[in-house]
């Protein structure tokens, strides 16, 4: 399969209930962001955007789509506005804020169905001081983990307020849902924010994101041999493609089977794996350079004779 | 056209037809309710801005509609927000859109002491769709069903407080939400009532309580109590009219809940397998449903007969009794000639004359 044309505007879906930090991930991404960018929200006045926040020469265009009622008929709405935005605003990047109460796998269904875009990441946000609670049986309808199960990443947000235990209980319940999925403790907090010390030993790397933080997801069109991947732990580790905190994959080999692959604190491993979700890598960092990381996928086997 | 030759001419006007249904007769064939909400605007050719509040328009526009179409079910409605709309939310209004919820009223807990029930005479725009239901009854109300949609208690009480803080207080505040919902079902009562002495058939919406938003035990604790209560008011004083629920996306984690609320016809949405309802509920309920609301908007004619035909042969012969319909509201930019293949489906593949 070849990669779609990059007319198609990348997407980012952006879930996450009430309060867990969706609309500060925007935002973060948006003032510290190099390309045009529209950002489709679900309800009024919901980014409060103003100039500072925005960041210098950017060009932005915040769509603001009611939700009114959020089973069935926002469908077509929902298409037609992101037509729309696709086709009269033409950003470089599209990012989507659906209400905190939507189901992800439904609003994927109609980002699958719209060939203005391609849709790159399923980021979801969760609350660290309410998950566990959230995360019930019986709390909520099916749109909870409906936003977990089809997230290619997860951050769990507000760590600052939840002890190790807890954090590793958190982390716990998500992977019973998702194992796929790269998940990632965060604060998006004041920059000047201070872990309580117990948390700060516990995790041994760098874990305070103020609005800094970015995510990517991509699809794995090749197969990649040894000398592809020892070239991608090189230039994880000299910054090539940003300052990447996390990476986890599935990829094709060249021999037509699955491997998996994840990075963290500063090492990449490769083992086997029996999944059967398509080739695809998340990563998650600091000022992601998404160019050079799809210049250098598209290589694939042909990387082996370089 | 052999297809077209071999189907008999409808010898039940709508309302016979349905009136077979509650009498325990059997109609020449089943009913179709195409449930055409703001769509009647583009039957009249007016903006949906225009429909949603001119009372005079909003009635024009449905007796245009079936007059277009042949319904077997008028429905007057523009959104679910109407009731909340009546007891104190603010809402948005576009010129060619439903209206949507702009500002819920209780931000705070404690402003749930703002809420009032309403004056039908007077408040938001209940005396628009009241004297739209006149009119509707007035003109087509001995050829077919005419009826008045409004939210149930759940959905309304979630238009007065925004959504994401009205479902976290189904676990951290209940007794607040008891209190909004006694205060909604009351004036979803009265609002019955209203209804019921313009000889209209009340219909329930209560898109909130889909499987996806609240889980089955909420939907015993906060939705089936209320519904129940109003589905006991419309048994007795509806003078033989049945209870009328409709309830999108998927139901089907509340189904059984759904039945403690003892209401006679359940209208579900296309996520939902119509043959496992009919396992499921329809030994106690009738059932109405549900054609892909998308496919009705995008499909062609030959699609949606097939659909049509899928979900004919999997809820024919259904105990509580089968109406072919759409799943959800029609689309407001339906092209008419679907909404007629839906029809037709309902002639072609509904019979019980052969």
């Amino acid at each position: 399969m070849d990669p779609k044309e990059r007319t198609a505007v990348i997407t980012s879906l952006v879930c996450g209930f009430l309060g867990a930090g969706k609309t500060t991930f925007i935002k973060g991404r948006l003032k510290r962001s190099k390309e045009r960018t529209a950002v489709l929200v679900n309800e009024f006045g919901i980014l409060g955007m103003d100039g500072d926040e925005i960041g210098e020469s950017r060009s932005l265009k915040v769509v603001e789509m009611p939700g009114g009622c959020i089973c069935c008929s926002q469908s077509e709405n929902l298409a037609d506005a992101i037509r729309d935005i696709v086709r009269q605003i033409r950003p470089d990047r599209l990012l989507i804020e659906p209400s905190g109460v939507a189901e992800a796998s439904s609003v994927i269904r109609v980002l699958q169905g719209i060939e203005d875009i391609q849709l790159e990441s399923v980021v979801t946000i969760v609350d660290a001081h309410t998950f566990l609670e959230d995360i019930q049986p019986h709390a909520f309808g099916s749109f909870f983990m409906d936003q977990l199960i089809n997230a290619d990443t997860i951050l769990i947000n507000k760590i600052d307020r939840v002890s190790a235990d807890t954090l590793d209980a958190i982390e716990s319940e998500i992977l019973n849902v998702n194992e796929s999925a790269l998940i990632f403790p965060v604060c998006f907090g004041s920059p000047d924010l201070v872990l309580p010390q117990a948390m700060r030993a516990v995790l041994k790397e760098s874990i305070f994101m103020s609005r800094e933080f970015d995510s990517m997801s991509m699809t794995l069109f090749c197969p990649l041999g040894e000398a592809q991947l020892n070239a991608f732990e090189t230039k994880l580790k000299t910054g090539e493609f940003g300052n990447i905190v996390r990476a986890k994959g599935i990829f094709n080999t060249a021999g037509g089977g699955k491997k998996a692959l994840q990075y963290a604190r500063g090492n990449l491993s490769i083992e086997e794996t029996a999944s059967s979700i398509s080739a695809r890598l998340t990563l998650i960092g600091f000022c992601l350079e998404r160019k050079n990381l799809e210049e250098f996928f598209k290589k694939g086997v042909a990387f082996e004779s370089l | 056209m052999n297809d077209m030759m071999n189907i008999p001419e409808d010898n039940q006007t709508s309302l016979e037809r349905v009136l077979c249904y509650l009498q325990g007769k059997t109609p020449q064939r089943i009913a179709c309710f195409p449930l055409i909400l703001n769509h009647a605007a583009r039957v009249l050719g007016i903006p949906i801005g225009e429909y949603n509040r001119n009372p005079e328009l909003m009635g024009k526009a449905h007796i245009a509609a079936y007059r277009r179409y042949g319904n077997d079910l008028v429905l007057i409605f523009s959104t679910t927000s109407t009731l909340a709309e009546a007891m104190g939310t603010k809402l948005a209004f576009f010129d060619e859109d439903a209206p949507q919820i702009d500002v819920p009223l209780i931000q705070e807990l404690d402003d749930i002491k703002k809420v009032i029930i309403p004056d039908f005479s007077r408040d938001g725009r209940l005396p628009c769709y009241l004297e739209a239901t006149e009119m509707a009854v007035q003109e087509i109300g001995a050829e077919t069903c005419v009826s008045t949609v409004f939210a149930g208690p759940l959905t309304t009480a979630a238009a007065l407080r925004p959504i994401e803080l009205f479902v976290r207080d189904l676990h951290r505040n209940k007794e607040r939400v008891h209190e909004l919902l006694e205060i909604c079902t009351q004036s979803g009562i009265m609002f019955i009532d209203e209804i019921l002495k313009r000889n209209s058939l009340p219909i329930i919406v209560e898109p909130i309580g889909t499987g996806s938003l609240i889980s089955p035990r909420h939907f015993r604790e906060f939705v089936t109590p209320y519904l129940k209560r109003m589905a006991d008011h419309i048994h007795a004083h509806g003078s033989g009219m049945p209870a009328v629920l409709h309830i999108c996306g998927n139901s089907r984690p509340n189904w059984k809940p759904m039945l403690e609320a003892d209401w006679n016809i359940w209208s579900i949405d296309s996520p939902v397998d119509i043959g496992e309802a009919r396992e499921i509920a329809g030994s106690h309920v009738c059932l109405v449903g549900n054609l892909t609301t998308t496919n009705l908007l995008k499909g062609t004619s030959a699609q949606i007969d097939e659909e049509a035909r899928v979900i004919c042969e999997k809820a024919m012969g259904s105990p509580g009794g089968f109406i072919l319909g759409s799943g959800c509201e029609v689309p407001f930019d339906t092209p008419p000639e679907n909404i007629d293949a839906l029809i037709l489906a309902a002639r072609k593949y509904g019979r019980f004359d052969q």
